[in-house]
């Protein structure tokens, strides 16, 4: 006997056309039907998050230029910076338990972690 | 003299995720709404104002994930994934969590439910008939026939084993066929009468 459901073992897609059975054609004329768009994609369109303005090259590497002068002022300007130079002698004199190669080290660590999540939110 | 070449779906990708290119993406959208929606509409049992809103949640989804795309299925194949996905999340929400359930949970629809009259009608005997199959059989039938998807894409999509889907296949066309058959007879002995 026939079965009435003779595709699927043999195509991986069901109804095949030399076994298409009443029921497949059915199914197949009815997802044939187009839904008219009717506003839809413009409705979608409104409701996209609004589109980032384009920056300029030299917007782009505007935070890590006021990193840096944020870190020369830290440094050569502000009575407190001698401690960073002092560290950095320290750091050459390969004194890694000095707090003042920690501190140095600590603030590098910061800058350049600001600098890297500047840059790679700006791609 | 011939249009232009259309973009291909890939170009236009590449458009939106490289210089989010809103024009492409609403091409994307104008392409792939019908089918989109349509399953949907099918899924949520005809219900035209949620399937709406669940297709322009699986379009403002697939645009956010648009960079992860990664082209080893075809992108409505992916849209599809979105979309059934997102309405099972939705069916999560409202309780009526997406289950491979035994024949005795499925909706009753009861076979006295009286035969339309003409052939032109037997889109709705259709849409009736389906109302008799479960959420895993409705979601393969929508899959493979209204998505024309192969019973293996389907099986990704679903994320259900290819052996699950052909047996949902085989079910869900022997209850639809059973019902439209009781409706047939029906139709014939009120005529008959």
């Amino acid at each position: 006997m026939n079965s009435p459901f003779p595709h699927s073992a043999q195509t991986g897609k069901p109804g095949q056309p030399d076994e298409e059975d009443w029921l497949d054609q059915m199914l197949r004329e009815d997802a044939r039907k187009h839904v008219d768009d009717a506003g839809f994609t413009a409705s979608v369109m409104t409701k996209l998050p609004s589109a980032k303005p384009a920056r300029m090259r030299w917007q782009r590497l505007l935070p890590a230029l006021l990193a840096g002068v944020a870190a020369w002022v830290a440094i050569g300007v502000l009575p407190g910076g001698d401690v960073f130079l002092d560290g950095a002698a320290d750091l050459l004199a390969a004194d890694l338990t000095s707090p003042r190669v920690v501190a140095l080290l600590g603030t590098l660590v910061v800058f350049f972690g600001v600098v890297g999540a500047a840059v790679s939110t700006e791609r | 003299m011939a249009d232009a070449p259309p973009f291909s779906d890939a170009d236009l990708i590449a458009r939106v995720v490289v210089h989010d290119d809103r024009n492409a993406f609403a091409e994307l959208v104008r392409r792939h709404q019908s089918a989109v929606r349509a399953s949907l509409r099918k899924l949520a049992r005809g219900d035209e104002g949620l399937a709406d809103d669940l297709a322009q949640e699986t379009f403002l989804l697939a645009y956010r994930n648009l960079a992860k795309f990664r082209f080893d299925a075809k992108f409505s194949t992916w849209l599809y994934r979105i979309a059934h996905n997102v309405f099972v999340s939705d069916a999560r929400k409202m309780k009526e969590v997406l289950h491979d359930t035994e024949d005795d949970l499925s909706p009753e629809i009861p076979d006295s439910a009286p035969p339309l009259a003409d052939s032109a009608s037997l889109r709705l005997d259709l849409d009736r008939a389906m109302e008799c199959l479960n959420d895993a059989e409705r979601a393969v039938i929508v899959q493979c026939y209204y998505n024309d998807l192969s019973h293996d894409e389907a099986s990704q999509v679903l994320g259900m084993p290819l052996g699950t889907v052909k047996t949902h296949v085989l079910k869900a066309k022997e209850k639809m066929k059973s019902r439209m058959a009781a409706w047939q007879s029906a139709q014939k002995e009120v005529v008959t009468a």
